[in-house]
């Protein structure tokens, strides 16, 4: 994205209240750039099941070293959650599931145009990408 | 709706085939109904958009 009308936001996940106010960000954003309603939801699907998956993976107990980091532009939505340690795998396709968990990191690849699975250092990095009408 | 609210229904729905009972989604909006479909949810809980339809279903299991 080099639209000189990138607007880029950024919040630290420290707690599960946290993930709520990433969601609203989303929800804010998606409203301003007029996505559709039903792209807002799964923004905020994403970004939340994006950031449950960090928390929940995330090596750091006691101060979780997560951020959200935001690129939105009239057209796309960039969504990038860094977190510090606790590796995991994205799943390639979703498949039917009765346990009771298991679904979050597949529903991301389906309802998200794109996503990447980034590893830097000691802190991984998953990019997801939605295009406005995608 | 999201994928923990999705395993608690996936849950509910097998707990209650165990007591030989048929648990249904009925009165969805779109979008919800969309992320059931993702998730296969039709493949084992029957899905209705309507509540009617639903006690429709019902109606005619009993009868």
């Amino acid at each position: 994205m080099n639209n000189l009308q990138d607007r880029r936001q950024a919040l630290h996940i420290s707690n599960k209240e946290d993930i709520i106010t990433a969601m609203e960000l989303t929800k804010e954003m998606a409203e301003t750039e007029k996505f559709s309603a039903t792209d807002s939801i799964f923004l905020q699907l994403a970004t939340e099941e994006a950031c449950v998956n960090a928390y929940e993976h995330s090596n750091v107990q006691q101060d979780k070293e997560i951020e959200v980091i935001w690129l939105v532009t009239s057209m796309e939505m960039e969504i990038s959650v860094c977190q510090k340690g606790g590796v995991f795998e994205m799943p390639s396709y979703m498949e039917p599931n009765l346990e009771p968990r298991g679904r979050g990191l597949a529903l991301i690849r389906i309802i998200m145009d794109e996503v990447r699975l980034i590893t830097s250092g000691a802190y991984i990095i998953l990019k997801m990408y939605k295009k406005k009408g995608g | 709706l999201n994928s923990a609210a999705l395993g608690v229904i996936a849950d509910a729905c097998l707990s209650s085939k165990r007591n030989n009972k048929e648990l249904v989604i009925a009165g969805i909006e779109p979008t919800v109904e969309e992320i059931f479909n993702i998730v296969y949810f039709p493949t084992f809980i029957k899905i209705f958009v309507e509540t009617e339809a639903a006690h429709g279903y019902f109606q005619g299991v009993k009868e």
